[in-house]
């Protein structure tokens, strides 16, 4: 598994629920292939340094995730059929990270996937012992 | 007649410049940054080379990286025509 950066402008217009509706798809195929989510960064509504499809503006987001050729293969299907996605570039990270300024994120993602499964067990108990 | 000329000829010094990025260790290189890439173009949007800007060939490649990472995603301009 290797770290990826998915970089995403959206047209200016696109509301919040169109973008997490496609990032709920990314979701769903970063997963299918075994990968993870890491983290999701949104800029907001930046001006663009020269214009893309003829709009001044961009929403600007960045994903995180970790995958194998095939997820960028199937991110890029899905990708470039939405209307919405003005631009998009997938870059690979380094091996520690700190280009993402989260280093050791990867690790730290990889190692976490049984803890997380214990913080889904230990959650029902939680809200039992609060009722 | 020769041998006068040269004898006469000023030695050609340079002062040296130092790399930013080696100098200050807080100082990232990265291609979201547009405020640090900014210095490293002149006004029409083109990379100053590095006997201008004084970068050591590790982080003028990693700045060069940069900055056409940064163009592709229109955080940084190609060209600039209008000023």
């Amino acid at each position: 598994m290797k770290g990826y950066e998915l970089c995403i402008i959206f047209q200016p217009e696109s509301s919040d629920s169109v973008m997490d509706e496609l990032f709920s798809a990314l979701g769903a195929v970063v997963a299918k292939h075994n990968g993870s989510m890491l983290k999701t960064e949104k800029w907001g509504k930046r001006n663009l340094k020269y214009a893309i499809k003829k709009h001044t503006k961009g929403n600007f987001c960045f994903l995180f995730f970790t995958g194998t050729a095939e997820t960028l293969k199937d991110i890029d299907r899905t990708v470039r059929y939405n209307e919405q996605v003005i631009r998009y570039t997938v870059l690979k990270l380094e091996k520690n990270f700190s280009h993402a300024g989260s280093e050791g994120e990867l690790a730290a993602a990889e190692a976490s996937i049984p803890a997380e499964a214990l913080v889904e067990a230990a959650e029902p108990a939680a809200t039992t012992a609060e009722a | 007649m020769i041998k006068r000329r040269t004898q006469k000829r000023k030695p050609f010094y340079t002062k040296r410049k130092i790399c930013r990025f080696c100098s200050d260790s807080n100082l990232d290189i990265a291609y979201k940054d547009y405020n640090t890439l900014r210095h490293f173009i002149t006004e029409r949007g083109k990379i100053i080379p590095r006997r201008i800007s004084g970068n050591c060939a590790k982080h003028q490649r990693e700045l060069a990286r940069a900055i056409k990472r940064a163009r592709v995603l229109s955080i940084m301009p190609f060209s600039v025509t209008s000023f």
